[in-house]
């Protein structure tokens, strides 16, 4: 396989999810040129002579990192940390109003939030998101608990919301 | 129930086929080409500083307008 054909494999199977992972994160102004910048280490990586074996943990290593990278970046120039967690995530239109619903109540969750949720609906076992993350599996279950019930409450608001429209 | 909903909800995070495109066009590398700019002497600087890892000016040349 030569190297683009290697790199637009690569590309098929997880833009989708980086690109995703990068909107709900920060919104979709900043999601395609992160997403851009991860790719394009995936395409440098396919120059080496031993590219990644595991491209999907690689991606998604690159990815988490440079989250962090651009959280530093907004806290250390805005330093205006509630203004960053209630940073939106923009999902694409839709006239779907359960969609809407369910969309809605995800960008109502805070931003470490909608990052393990995103990451166990690439599904991501507890075990891998705990090594991207750094925190420990049992720690990385816990935290999924507690955002899923905050979804699903999140949910039970829309849905009110919406019949009383 | 939250499971399939929450699956549901990510497919709306995630790009069209356009944005898809365009990110995989800017990424792979394409046959060089030539833009020609007329622009102030000045200019050159300017314009350095917004290329991007593969572009370069490759010439300067002054023109006379008359």
């Amino acid at each position: 396989m030569n190297r683009t054909a290697a790199f637009q494999a690569v590309y098929e199977e997880l833009f989708d999810d980086v690109y995703a992972y990068f909107n709900l994160c920060f919104g979709v102004a900043e999601a395609e040129d992160l997403a851009q910048e991860i790719f394009l280490k995936v395409w440098q990586q396919t120059e080496k002579e031993e590219p990644p074996n595991n491209w999907r943990a690689f991606v998604f290593r690159c990815a988490v990192n440079l989250k962090n990278d651009v959280l530093r970046r907004k806290y250390a120039k805005a330093n205006a940390t509630e203004a960053l967690l209630k940073q939106t995530a923009e999902p694409m239109a839709t006239d779907d109003l359960e969609h809407i619903g369910v969309q809605n109540a995800l960008t109502m969750l805070p931003l470490e939030e909608r990052e393990l949720l995103a990451l166990k609906s690439f599904e991501f076992t507890s075990d891998e998101i705990g090594i991207l993350l750094g925190i420990t599996p049992s720690t990385v279950r816990g935290r999924l608990q507690k955002a899923k019930a905050h979804f699903k409450e999140a949910l039970e608001k829309e849905e009110v919301t919406q019949h009383d429209r | 129930m939250t499971d399939k909903q929450l699956e549901t909800a990510m497919q709306a995070f995630k790009p069209n086929e356009a944005i898809k495109k365009r990110v995989l066009r800017r990424i792979l590398p394409t046959e060089p080409s030539v833009t020609v700019l007329f622009v102030h002497k000045n200019s050159r600087e300017i314009i350095e500083r917004v290329l991007k890892k593969n572009q370069k000016v490759i010439e300067n040349t002054m023109c006379h307008w008359h």
